[in-house]
């Protein structure tokens, strides 16, 4: 019995220290790994979905195609071909300047400029792939340097940039004067503009434009309808109901222009006769009238509006000068008052 | 009868006890030192005659039964801890960084960058490596829209970052003292070289954990920093969901 135990035991022992050897193998070595997590966030941006293309932002068919019209492409070429330009060509103006250039490969463009090379007045971004580009730049001002930087992409995304092209508005307008006393009165055949020339020595001519929309910014700008001496003009191409933008310069011999003065008016039926109505000094400009030229005895109408009244004797002269005077008045009124109501159509 | 009893006692059970008493004696010059191989190194065992790892939940226990000569003894300069679980007392740490948020992504600003660095301390004789995975494929998401994982051109990671114009990706570029050599580059090449240049050598994430530091000995008591630095970047030409992205990364540092 004994025996048997003392056996038993042995066996159990010596089992004991077999499974400690393999356990202690298996189990006793590894070391648990380290880890540690983080979130890493990124805030995205897109177009602001106002409904306006607004590439100042960086908006574009790409970032933002339900606001900016899908670019066009014209022709084919070979990717490998190279953007380029050639005929750059400034053209300047009083207070805006035209850039025309051409690219070897439709691309679309950006321009900047500003009066120094930061460029920072201004920006305009075609939408169309084009090779002959037309950029005009408005709101300049006159006989000031300016800088401009094209910057063009094509449809591959490859993009080239051109500048700083430096350009000089003409001379500014403020060494010879303005036209004085203007203004534009309706007449039954058309628009009666009066003015006085500037009293300058090199003063040249007046030159006046006209618009239908908006007032011509520069000489150069809308419809030429008179040049010369004179100091009025009736324009005759008008149309009732239409109103007229008209804008005057004066030119001096050096070639320099004023900066403008700016005057409207409507044509209307029944306006008065032309004949009723005198230049500032009096002189007939309608080339139609008889007395073309020639002073007027007695004016009714002069600058300011202001009546001339007939001589008599003082005390009906007075009470004659009242009259007139709430006539004139009231007549201003509902005239200023009917311009008003046809200017709002 | 009573002396063969004693015989057969002898012959049966003290003969094989004194056989195993002298096998238990000099088992430790038998079995108790270091084997390795070319991959592996055993560093400590012990044979005794007993011994396990158990737990509850609450607690666990590791024990050795038949261990001579252990606990605690000090002199004025060393202190000893003797036995076989106390030389297992080995460590590895990965420090905790805060998360990261990048630098938004606009119509106009197309890429963002960020870095973050976690310290990764061990006093493991055999060293460490770290390894870096997303929880999400492709790890950079919004409820909407995603950022592709980056691809490099070959296995190796790109120099650069380069995505086509319509694509959007997001990749990761490592530093660090211990960076392992795929993330290292010649001035022109990754996984080639000894430079680590911030900024260079791209890959993507993926939820397969992929190593990117290491060493091949403790590091203790300094440790070492490895820095991720991740990047999104938006093609000029792809249309990117507005909203919030998020990954969530995750480094695991394994003891060797």
């Amino acid at each position: 019995m004994i025996t048997k135990i003392f056996s038993h035991t042995t066996y159990r022992i010596f089992a004991s220290l077999i499974l400690s050897v393999v356990f202690s193998f298996f189990f006793s070595l590894p070391l648990h790994a380290a880890e540690n997590s983080i979130n890493v966030n990124l805030d995205v941006t897109s177009c602001n979905i106002n409904g306006i293309c607004e590439p100042e932002l960086g908006e574009n068919i790409f970032t933002c195609p339900s606001e900016c019209l899908s670019p066009t492409v014209t022709g084919s070429y070979p990717v490998n071909q190279t953007v380029f330009f050639r005929n750059v060509l400034v053209t300047t103006f009083f207070n805006k300047a035209i850039i025309t250039w051409q690219s070897s490969i439709p691309t679309l463009t950006t321009v900047r400029w500003g009066k120094t090379i930061d460029y920072n007045d201004g920006s305009l971004r075609t939408l169309v792939y084009t090779k002959n580009h037309r950029i005009e730049i408005t709101g300049l001002t006159p006989d000031t340097l300016y800088y401009a930087e094209i910057l063009s992409t094509d449809a591959f995304n490859r993009s080239l940039r051109f500048g700083a092209v430096p350009f000089l508005t003409l001379p500014s307008a403020g060494s010879i004067p303005n036209p004085t006393h203007v203004r534009a009165d309706t007449v039954r055949d058309g628009i009666f503009l009066s003015w006085i020339n500037p009293t300058y020595k090199n003063f040249e001519y007046i030159r006046i434009l006209k618009n239908t929309w908006e007032y011509p910014k520069d000489p150069f700008s809308g419809t030429l309808v008179y040049e010369g001496t004179a100091q009025s003009f009736l324009d005759k191409n008008v149309e009732v109901g239409k109103k007229y933008f008209y804008s005057l310069f004066a030119r001096s011999k050096e070639g320099n222009f004023s900066s403008g003065v700016f005057v409207s008016a409507g044509f209307v039926k029944d306006a008065p006769s032309s004949g009723e109505i005198t230049s500032p000094d009096g002189t007939i400009t309608d080339p139609s009238d008889p007395d073309f030229g020639s002073q007027r005895r007695r004016p009714t109408w002069i600058e300011r509006g202001d009546f001339v009244p007939a001589p008599v004797s003082s005390f009906f002269s007075m009470i004659w000068t009242l009259i007139i005077s709430l006539f004139t008045t009231l007549w201003n009124f509902f005239k200023g008052l009917y311009f008003s109501i046809i200017s709002l159509f | 009868m009573k002396k063969k009893n004693h015989k057969i006692l002898f012959k049966n059970t003290i003969f094989p006890a004194i056989i195993l008493l002298a096998v238990f004696t000099f088992s430790g010059k038998i079995f108790a030192q270091n084997m390795q191989s070319p991959s592996y190194r055993m560093q400590t065992d012990s044979l005794n005659v007993g011994g396990f790892e158990s737990s509850s939940p609450l607690y666990g226990l590791k024990d050795t039964l038949g261990e001579l000569a252990t606990g605690d003894s000090n002199s004025n300069s060393y202190f000893m801890k003797a036995g076989f679980w106390q030389m297992q007392e080995s460590y590895i740490s990965v420090s905790s960084p805060p998360d990261l948020t990048l630098p938004n992504i606009g119509i106009v600003q197309a890429s963002s960058e960020g870095t973050v660095s976690w310290t990764i301390m061990t006093d493991n004789p055999a060293g460490y490596t770290t390894s870096i995975s997303a929880s999400t494929v492709p790890a950079m998401k919004s409820p909407s829209d995603f950022f592709t994982d980056y691809a490099p051109s070959n296995t190796d990671p790109d120099y650069d970052f380069n995505i086509a114009p319509t694509n959007s990706a997001f990749g990761i570029s490592i530093e660090g003292t211990e960076v392992i050599s795929r993330w290292k580059n010649n001035g022109s090449l990754c996984n080639a070289g000894t430079l680590v240049t911030p900024g260079k050598c791209w890959d993507g994430l993926s939820t397969t954990p992929k190593t990117v530091s290491g060493s091949p000995v403790s590091n203790h008591p300094n440790g070492a920093e490895t820095t991720v630095r991740f990047k999104a970047e938006r093609g000029p030409n792809r249309i990117q969901d507005a909203g919030v992205y998020q990954a969530v990364i995750t480094i695991t540092a394994i003891p060797l």
